[in-house]
């Protein structure tokens, strides 16, 4: 299933990220950037955990679970819905 | 083609003050994979998390460090160790090697010194409750007994006429040093105490009066409470001389010092305001030897640290159970152990870190213990970066007090290892529950029936 | 000052101001100027980073309290990259710590003009009663808090009003118990103990900033007051010529062997004219620029100190010169943020540039 984000926001190249409509911002490390530009792309959650192993050098149990916990704090700081 | 290397990945909210601390690389993102060459992961996996580990090395340092310093500023000159910081046997035991002598306040500490091996007369007995068995035991070894209050005074003198000899004696006085002043040991100086406690000893013909000890305070890191106690010293020494003819062997400017970790109510950290080795010994050994004493040699200067020579060289070994998110969004984490393992976090703000390369990310973070009680809070707020569960992080200086003063509740307390040059010597065995319950009995009255072994119960 | 890099703290302007911009702003206005500054900011949002004729290249730098060689790390990677001939530290809680960085910084090549630790000790707001006391320097009745079960015996001591005081900052005026317990609090949790207290004076109200080498006034800037927030910060004031101010700043400063900027705060009882110091807070204030319009332009000998030039003691600074600050707004592009939030630098499309 494709995330759907709560508001209209930017990631910007270094990975700092504007919420439009609430004015907060945040920072991402490249990880979570790589994962974040999925998810804007539309990329449903279940298909992004198969990249992130394909692109960086490391085993899909540890991959998965970061994953989980990464979606879990964007859903807790009201990033998406 | 290569992977790119992987980190946690993570997603920080700007909160003010929150997030540019990363520039400069906080201490907490450095992570401490090793502790004097040895694989924290490997040792955590072989002796268990949580693990307390001594570096011999850094303790041996401590103590030559603070030995060498005063000796040679000071002729006549004794450290004796404060055994109440961290009693266990080898700590103790290397110390004695290295020439320390013992500063004992209680009959049970008292017995840990002699048991090693350590000559009654290198043991100094405080502390302001002594039994008569104590006091008797201590006086037949030839040990330094300061004296704390008149009720002691008084068997001390029994002792003395049941020995039918005068004993020597030291006496403990304090004065209005601090804010608030330390009046619990001895006698104070100021209201003139001190000065009718040394006629009362001097009087009764039982009693020789050869020392005076004074101890300021804890973490100490106001010097002039140091010389200013020296200056008291000496004036009360000038005093009792001319009026009583007392003649000092020692004097003992007890301990106090201040270590590395920084205290909660602190804004800067201690290495900002914890004053060096060489600043406390000009302090007090400038005065002293400054004094005019008209041609007498000074006596013998004793001091009693403890945390300046064992809080540093210890580390613990704690793994994470688990990460939360807290209602207002801030992250916590819980660790395997907690505050009975630590008891000083009620006095330091602990800074830690993790044994792992965890990236630079830092996010501000409740750290609890694993006590099932809401207190058990080892940081309010520690940038940490992002750790998983079973994640190692190492608390340094965690040597003071906190293994003297842990107690044992709802879990085991764990091991204690040595690494010295390159080998590990286990200096204390975790904790079994029968060793915890080795001293209870249930009486046949209360014991539950024991179901058949095959579980029948269905 | 040919092409001088100088690096300056304590950028934050909002409602207690921090000195790093009059600082910058004086440097600015001596003639000879030429230079390069650069701001060493704790936050993204400090405000001087968005005044866009002030800075050429912004660093953010660790906090005092996160560790000395954590700053020290910093301030290598800033001198590598834009070269630092001479820091001003202007904040009273980093003190200490380039102090103790001085020598390190020496050998870097970074040149400081501070006071040494034993002058600190001195004038630390816990030990200026027993140093006004040993020196004959008039001081207000003053009581050291280090712990709080002797609040009452302070507010019996002091009387009231009083004045409630951090250890680095912040003072409060209370005439309750309530008043003073919350104080006290809000103090202790912000800046540690000890927490002081102090009797209040009514009168009149002085400053003197003031620069000196070995004890030796190179110059001073006696003002008055004559607006001030609710904190007491002066938002307008006059310059002055006054003997007995000058008198009191040299006394006090000959018994400190003050090397480095001060500023003393200094009242005049109403009823008796006596004059009485209250603080020496070991840095420019924030006002300092107005030296710059005073004939006392006092960052820019400083200078000069720093770089262990001889400099002659400046003429009295010029009578009769106000200032009043003026709060702006500045517009903020989130790429700054970004650009300090991210990469913890940020360089000035401005100043330096156009200039030359």
């Amino acid at each position: 299933m494709a995330v759907k984000f709560t508001n209209d926001v930017t990631l910007s190249k270094s990975g700092f990220l504007f919420d439009h409509a609430s004015g907060q911002t945040y920072t991402l490390n490249p990880t979570g950037q790589f994962i974040f530009r999925l998810l804007e792309q539309g990329e449903e959650s279940e298909r992004v955990l198969p990249q992130i192993v394909a692109e960086f050098n490391v085993s899909e149990s540890t991959a998965r679970k970061d994953l989980d916990d990464f979606l879990r704090q964007l859903h807790e700081l009201g990033i998406t819905e | 083609m290569e992977k790119k290397p992987y980190m946690k990945p993570t997603i920080v909210r700007h909160t003010p003050g929150g997030v540019l601390n990363k520039f400069g690389r906080p201490p907490q993102t450095v992570p401490m994979r090793r502790i004097e060459g040895f694989d924290v992961s490997e040792l955590a996996g072989e002796y268990g998390s949580p693990l307390f580990v001594l570096s011999v090395r850094e303790l041996k340092r401590k103590y030559r460090e603070l030995d060498r310093t005063f000796r040679t500023r000071y002729p006549d000159f004794q450290l004796a160790y404060s055994y109440k910081t961290n009693y266990l046997k080898s700590v103790c035991s290397i110390l004695h090697q290295e020439g320390a002598w013992a500063e004992v306040v209680s009959g049970f500490e008292y017995d840990i010194a002699a048991d090693l091996g350590v000559p009654g007369g290198r043991i100094i007995f405080n502390g302001p409750y002594k039994t008569r068995g104590e006091l008797k035991r201590a006086f037949e070894n030839g040990s330094i007994v300061n004296i704390d209050n008149y009720d002691e005074m008084q068997v001390i003198e029994d002792l003395a006429e049941e020995f039918g000899r005068t004993l020597d004696v030291g006496l403990r006085i304090n004065m209005d040093l601090n804010d608030p002043p330390w009046h619990k040991f001895g006698f104070n100086y100021e209201s003139g105490q001190a000065f009718e406690a040394v006629r009362r000893a001097t009087s009764g013909g039982k009693l020789n009066v050869v020392g005076l000890h004074m101890h300021t305070g804890t973490y100490v890191d106001d010097l002039t409470i140091y010389s200013r106690g020296a200056q008291g010293m000496i004036d009360f020494y000038r005093l009792i001389r001319d009026n009583f003819g007392v003649r000092l062997k020692y004097w003992d400017l007890g301990g106090g010092f201040a270590s590395m970790n920084t205290l909660h109510w602190a804004y800067l950290p201690a290495e900002q305001t914890t004053p060096t080795v060489d600043q406390y010994a000009d302090a007090i050994c400038s005065v002293l030897l400054a004094a005019d004493l008209g041609g007498e040699e000074p006596p013998k200067l004793f001091i009693e640290p403890g945390r300046a020579i064992v809080d540093d060289p210890f580390y613990l070994i704690t793994s994470v159970a688990a990460q939360k998110r807290l209602p207002n969004g801030r992250r916590a984490v819980v660790l395997d152990t907690g505050m009975n393992m630590i008891s000083s976090v009620q006095w330091y703000r602990y800074q830690f870190q993790s044994a792992q390369d965890s990236g630079t990310t830092v996010e501000d973070t409740t750290v609890y213990g694993a006590l099932c009680m809401n207190i058990d809070v080892i940081n309010h707020s520690l940038s940490l970066p992002p750790v998983r569960r079973g994640e190692l992080l190492v608390i340094p200086r965690v040597g003071a007090y906190n293994l003297s003063q842990s107690w044992q509740f709802i879990y085991l307390r764990p091991a204690v290892i040595a690494i010295d040059d390159g080998r590990v010597h286990v200096i204390k065995r975790a904790e079994t529950r029968e060793y915890v319950q080795q001293f209870e009995q249930v009486p046949e009255d209360y014991s539950l029936p024991r179901e058949p072994a095959d579980g029948a119960a269905s | 000052m040919n092409d001088l890099h100088v690096a300056v703290t304590g950028l934050h302007a909002a409602d207690n101001p921090a000195p790093g911009i009059g600082v910058i702003r004086s440097l600015k206005a001596a003639g000879d100027w030429n230079g390069t500054i650069i701001g060493l900011a704790y936050d993204v949002y400090d405000t001087g980073i968005y005044d866009p004729d002030l800075l050429d290249a912004t660093y953010l730098v660790p906090y005092p309290n996160q560790g000395m060689d954590e700053v020290f790390a910093r301030l290598m990677y800033v001198h590598e990259q834009a070269r630092i001939d001479v820091l001003i530290p202007t904040l009273d809680s980093e003190l200490g710590l380039y102090r103790k960085l001085a020598s390190r910084l020496r050998e870097a090549g970074i040149r400081m003009f501070i006071p040494d630790d034993e002058m600190m000790r001195a004038r630390a707001k816990s030990n200026l009663v027993q140093f006004c006391e040993e020196n004959g320097i008039p001081t207000p009745d003053t009581f050291v808090l280090r712990e709080l079960g002797s609040l009452d015996d302070a507010i019996e001591k002091i009387g009231y009003p009083l004045w409630v005081k951090g250890v680095f900052y912040d003072a409060y005026l209370c005439r309750t118990r309530d008043d003073v317990l919350r104080s006290v609090e809000k103090l202790r949790v912000t800046w540690g103990l000890p927490v002081l207290l102090q009797r209040s004076i009514s009168g009149e109200e002085f400053d003197v900033c003031a620069l000196a080498k070995r004890g030796e006034l190179v110059g001073a800037l006696p003002i008055r007051k004559t607006r001030v927030t609710e904190k007491g910060k002066a938002w307008a004031a006059v310059s002055l010529r006054n003997p007995e101010l000058a008198e009191l700043s040299a006394k006090t400063l000959s018994a400190l062997g003050w090397s480095g900027p001060c500023e003393l705060e200094i009242m005049q009882e109403a009823r008796t004219k006596k004059l009485y110091l209250l603080e020496i807070n070991p840095r420019f204030p924030a006002w300092i620029y107005l030296g710059a319009g005073a004939e006392q332009n006092l960052p820019r000998v400083l200078l000069e100190l720093a770089l262990g030039n001889e400099v002659e003691p400046l003429p009295p600074a010029k009578s009769g010169v106000g200032f009043v600050r003026h709060a702006t707004d500045l517009i903020c592009p989130l790429a700054y943020l970004e650009a300090l939030t991210v990469g913890g630098e940020l360089h000035h499309p401005g100043t330096h540039r156009r200039q030359s």
